[in-house]
């Protein structure tokens, strides 16, 4: 009756033993699949976040002035130069971001432009 | 008395070379003052004899901002030159300011903190023997590798153009001075040091000159051309060539030209070649008349003389020097602007968790 006993009492141990250790795995590998997924999600973002900036920097109209516009009074860095304010020239940021809640994640690119118009104060006769 | 008379002896020469025939307007710039942008109006004023003030006033309100004593400040002489504004750093805003007085000194002032600083002898072009009015502007362009001479540490510099006249002729040489970005000058820069291209040898006439003949001209601190008159609109430099057109001096002690036309000329902004057929060609003239740029229907841009009720074509394609190589040009048209350059992208990482 004693050893019945034993022998039920180490059964139930290692059946005790066994679930902890099933269930540590599977909390490890569902912590390991969210972190994956998290890093995953960031390149996403990310990828994502830069694929929307260079489609900003490609649409942007010539004549669209963004907030942190800065107007330069010479034109820097020009072979052809220009003498007078008939070549404007402005630097620009461009600033694109995204975030997402779940999981927690923030990226943002910026772009530093250089605009170069010409800005004739005439009418054509 | 005697010393009155003496000084306007002397003196009546260089009184009688100084026929004034372009504006001298004050500068409008925009400047760091008080920790804000403001625009401002620079000019030198007279307050009397032998001493000029360097002075900025408020655009809007008229208030004086700030001035400058160039005789305390070691900058003797007269001054008939508008300033010219640099923006050294980009930030949007002025920060030193170029004055040239009448014997040919060349000062940069810097303007820091809402004061002027101590002016610093650029160049001094007394030795040319000239009278210097004009300031016509400051450039800062900047020369691909493969066309800057190897000596070249900076390849963006300064070009300051000047306008000076001779006494006895009356006729006006026009200056190129070249100035490194950011570097100080190690030396004060002389009239000796300038190439002078009043006359081009035949090869360049044929546009036959090789790179290596490019780049020594380019060696030298700048260049000087002697034109055929007095230039009677300011001068404008339209991607990459100056054109200044020049009136004929009949008698230049009673300030007398022969109005029934004057000379125009197109020459390279950094060697003074031509990048027409002619480096000067015969224009029409026009009393207190600007050279303007005008769109055509298709998009062409061409050079016009223009006052307030007429106007004269003077160049149907303007053309632009390009980096291809030391001579290349190319037509100027309205189709490419506004051209966009990107100069970083980065991904920027404040705020993020």
């Amino acid at each position: 009756m004693r050893e019945r006993g034993m022998v039920l009492l180490s059964a139930l141990l290692f059946l005790v033993v066994m679930l902890l250790v099933v269930a540590s795995n599977l909390v490890l590998s569902q912590l390991s699949l969210k972190s994956a997924q998290t890093a995953q999600q960031q390149l996403q973002l990310e990828f994502r976040t830069l694929e929307q900036h260079l489609k900003q920097l490609n649409g942007l109209a010539p004549d669209e002035v963004p907030e942190s516009t800065l107007a330069l009074p010479s034109c820097p860095g020009i072979y052809a130069a220009w003498s007078d304010a008939t070549l404007q020239c402005d630097l620009m940021l461009i600033e694109t971001s995204e975030q997402t809640r779940q999981p927690p994640a923030f990226t943002r690119y910026n772009s530093l432009l250089l605009r170069k118009q010409l800005k004739l104060s005439e009418p054509a006769p | 008395m005697k010393a009155l008379l003496l000084l306007l002896t002397l003196f009546s020469p260089v009184v009688a070379a100084w026929c004034p025939l372009l504006p001298n307007h004050p500068v409008r710039v925009t400047i760091n003052h008080a920790e804000q942008k403001r625009q401002a109006d620079a000019y030198i004023r007279t307050l009397a004899v032998d001493a000029l003030r360097l002075q900025l006033v408020a655009a809007d309100t008229g208030y004086d901002l700030s001035g400058l004593d160039l005789s305390a400040a070691g900058i003797q002489g007269s001054i008939q030159a508008r300033p010219l504004a640099e923006d050294a750093n980009l930030d949007g805003a002025a920060d030193h300011f170029w004055l040239v007085t009448s014997t040919g000194e060349v000062w940069r002032v810097p303007w820091q903190q809402s004061q002027f600083g101590q002016p610093l002898l650029m160049a001094d072009l007394s030795d040319a023997g000239l009278h210097f009015h004009t300031a016509v502007t400051l450039i800062r362009a900047r020369l691909p590798s493969q066309l800057a001479p190897m000596s070249w540490q900076n390849l963006e510099q300064h070009q300051l153009l000047l306008l000076g006249t001779e006494p006895d002729s009356g006729q006006d040489v026009l200056f190129s001075l070249r100035f490194p970005v950011g570097g100080r000058q190690p030396y004060v820069m002389k009239s000796s040091q300038l190439v002078d291209r009043t006359t081009l040898s035949d090869a360049e006439l044929r546009q036959q000159y090789s790179a290596a003949d490019w780049r020594v001209l380019l060696s030298a601190a700048g260049w000087r051309l002697r034109l055929s008159g007095r230039v009677s609109s300011l001068p404008t430099v339209i991607a990459g060539v100056i054109y200044a057109p020049a009136i004929i001096v009949k008698d230049a002690k009673s300030c007398q030209f022969d109005k029934t036309e004057q000379q125009l000329y197109a020459v390279q902004l950094y060697t003074a070649s031509q990048i027409y057929p002619k480096r000067s060609w015969a224009i029409p003239y026009l009393e207190q008349a600007a050279l303007r740029i005008r769109e055509q229907p298709d998009k062409r841009l061409i050079l016009v003389l223009a006052d307030e009720r007429q106007s004269v074509a003077l160049v149907d394609t303007l053309l632009k020097i390009t980096t291809d190589c030391h001579q290349c040009t190319a037509p100027l048209t309205l189709d490419k602007f506004p051209l966009w350059q990107r100069l970083a992208t980065y991904r920027d990482e404040r705020g993020a968790f």
